[in-house]
């Protein structure tokens, strides 16, 4: 059965919209729509064939009905969003794979807002009946995604695969690879690279190839890292940001410190379709050891399954 | 697509920020003065005069100059590269000009105008008028010679530059050579990077077709107007007598055979007097009677040949054209069922989201605003000519 449920991400709490488990005090959301997707279309004749010129996706808002089996749990469900201004989570998982109760595996959700909850009487069967609309603040569906290596040791000669990162043949030399397949819109992502080695990383750089054959994406930090030192470059399209960590937890703004020439985007994207992102981690005079690298991003699709 | 902004005084970085491809317009058309503009969603340290950079992946996809900066709005105004040298500068040959000398001959175009940009941008008093210009790449791809006639005691370059434009098909923009270097601190950038200005002048003899095969690409305007002037009669200014007589060529040549195949007509004919040592070479020694004559009827006649307006859309992603070896003044010839349109391409338009991008080629314009602009142009020349 599918799965809905609200999160409140100041809160951090869950009010679970679709519970197995019906007798009780609960809300839940009945005949939800609005959970597709809608688009305009221009298009441009040129003899008997139509080309795309112009796609604006629409903002589809959810309606729905709420259902509270008793005054308790419409005074829970007051307290669980607090202000009505609030931008909760709506999360959805149409075939029931991810449950609210899951914390690990991702799942699909909306920002939203409540613009409208209309509180009437109880109904004959003793039940409150609220008609609901979710005002949307993003047109696809987003899920949370981190692909991580905790360590990643070049030139040990035991195991040199970790989950995703492979060693691959760059340049005449062995680097640190990651392919990641994005099945969604593309997305900016957050690259965070610690130096866990006592040897300074110089200046690093990561390149990312497409596999659609558009141009690669090259990024470049003018940076020295010294042990427990990190940076983290966010390329979202709102929080685009690149922060330079100390071993103390201080953070440092290095905007400025990108690599100037417009060969480098600095700031890469993830295209639909398979990435391969190379990492090119030097120390002053050899390849750097004791790498640790983490990609995460958010995937981005119309429909949530 | 991320942009980026370069200091005006030197290339530092100044910021940076993504920009949706929804929230840019770019009109980079040569020969009109339009803005482009992008909008984003943050406070901008950018200020007036700084050089603006669009990436779309790797490489410049759009370079400029900041004209406008609106933080309220978070919107970016720039324009083309040669609004850097909208600026006065005391004319560097105000001296060779005398009673009898009307115009001065240059045998290499692009060295004229390395040494204005030098004389305004690189050496002037006014250390803040000066440009961190490293050298000059000169892509001239074959000698040109030109005449200068702006007599006055100060000049705007960038409308100097237009015209050298209108004429010789002269194009002016930038590249850096980025020498980024850390302090000692390792936490700023010195910047030691040097602006590199490319004066560019197409060959004559080469071309790109673009064929009405391409079955998504189409011509949306099209105005060939009769040029003003395809022949050049030049007589004594005394005797009244005709000293020589020239003819436009297709491939914006001048040649004194009325018979040659690649003439261009129907016959328009303007009229030009010549005095005697008029013309001076630009290092002070006279030119002779015949090269003088010649240059006087290539001022008159070049430049004509592309008095047509093609706007071409195609869509942005195209494969059919090789939109990034498409250079600004290249010769294009359009090779449509009814014969060919010669032309040069002189810009591009590009807005929003929208998919198709147009191409503008010809120095024609067909709205009102643009030729209003162009003939205000034509006035000054006027002033600044003699």
């Amino acid at each position: 059965m599918r799965q809905i449920w609200l999160v409140n991400p100041t809160k951090k709490t869950k009010w679970n919209l679709s519970p197995d488990d019906t007798t009780g005090s609960v809300g839940i959301l009945y005949k939800p729509k609005g959970m597709g997707y809608q688009s305009n279309l221009t298009t441009k004749q040129i003899n008997f064939y139509y080309f795309l010129s112009e796609i604006t996706s629409e903002n589809t808002n959810i309606y729905g009905t709420l259902i509270f089996t008793d005054d308790d749990a419409l005074k829970r469900f007051k307290k669980f969003v607090g202000d009505f201004s609030t931008t909760l989570e709506l999360h959805y998982s149409p075939d029931g794979s991810v449950v609210a109760d899951d914390i690990y595996t991702p799942s699909w959700f909306k920002e939203v807002i409540i613009t409208s909850f209309d509180v009437s009487e109880k109904n004959a069967n003793g039940v409150y009946e609220i008609p609901i609309k979710f005002q949307t603040l993003s047109d696809v569906w987003k899920r949370y995604s981190v692909i991580r290596s905790t360590e990643i040791k070049l030139e040990s000669s035991g195991q040199n695969s970790y989950p995703y990162f492979f060693k691959y043949n760059y340049g005449g030399g062995s680097k640190i690879a990651v392919d990641i397949n994005n099945n969604s819109h593309e997305v900016g992502c957050v690259v965070s690279i610690k130096n866990i080695s006592s040897d300074i990383l110089v200046s690093p750089k990561w390149i990312v190839q497409y596999s659609d054959g558009s141009t690669e994406q090259m990024a470049k930090f003018l940076v020295y890292l010294d042990k427990g030192q990190e940076i983290k470059i966010d390329s979202n399209d709102l929080s685009q940001s690149a922060t330079f960590i100390s071993s103390t937890g201080a953070e440092i703004d290095i905007n400025q410190q990108q690599e100037p020439s417009w060969d480098y985007i600095n700031y890469i994207r993830l295209k639909n379709g398979k990435n391969r992102v190379i990492f090119l981690l030097n120390s002053n005079t050899v390849e750097s050891k004791d790498i640790s690298v983490s990609i995460s991003y958010t995937e981005q699709t119309e429909i949530a399954y | 697509m991320q942009f980026r902004v370069y200091s005006r005084k030197n290339l530092g970085y100044v910021d940076s920020g993504f920009v949706s491809d929804n929230n840019v317009s770019i009109d980079d058309d040569y020969l009109i003065d339009n803005n482009s503009t992008i909008s984003f969603s943050k406070d901008t340290t950018a200020t007036i005069g700084d050089f603006i950079v669009l990436i779309k992946d790797k490489g410049a996809f759009e370079k400029g100059v900041i004209v406008s900066v609106d933080n309220a709005e978070h919107k970016i105004l720039f324009k083309k590269f040669i609004e850097a040298f909208n600026n006065n500068i005391i004319n560097p040959y105000v001296n060779s000009f005398s009673d009898d000398i009307t115009s001065l001959r240059t045998n290499s175009l692009s060295a004229l105008v390395a040494k204005l940009i030098t004389q305004g941008f690189v050496n002037n008093q006014d250390t803040e008028m000066n440009l961190p210009i490293g050298g000059f790449n000169i892509y001239e791809q074959e000698s040109t010679s030109a005449l200068y006639s702006y007599s006055d005691n100060s000049i705007n370059v960038k409308e100097v530059l237009l015209d050298y434009f209108n004429k010789n098909n002269l194009v002016v923009d930038f590249n850096i050579s980025f020498r980024p270097v850390l302090d000692s601190t390792r936490r700023q950038i010195i910047s030691a990077s040097k602006l590199m200005v490319e004066i560019y002048i197409p060959a004559s003899t080469t071309k790109i077709f673009i064929k009405d095969n391409i079955l998504s690409g189409t011509i949306v305007y099209s105005d060939s107007t009769i040029p003003d002037a395809t022949t050049c009669v030049v007589i004594d200014d005394t005797t009244k007598e005709i000293l020589k007589t020239y003819y436009l060529k297709s491939d914006n040549t001048v040649t004194d055979d009325p018979s040659d195949e690649d003439r261009i007509l129907p016959s328009k004919a303007t009229i030009v007097s010549y005095t005697s040592d008029s013309v001076s070479d630009t290092s002070g020694s006279t030119v002779s009677d015949e090269e003088a004559i010649q240059t006087l009827a290539e001022e008159n006649l070049l430049g004509q040949l592309n008095n047509t307006l093609v706007q071409y859309q195609i869509p942005n992603n195209t494969k059919a054209i090789n939109l990034s070896n498409l250079k600004l003044g290249d010769k294009v010839e359009f090779i449509t069922s009814l014969g060919s349109i010669y032309t040069i391409y002189t810009g591009r338009k590009i807005s929003g989201n929208n998919d198709y991008i147009t191409l503008m080629f010809g120095k024609a314009r067909k709205n009102y605003t643009d030729k209003i602009q162009l003939a205000l142009r034509k006035i000054y020349k006027k002033i600044g000519g003699k």
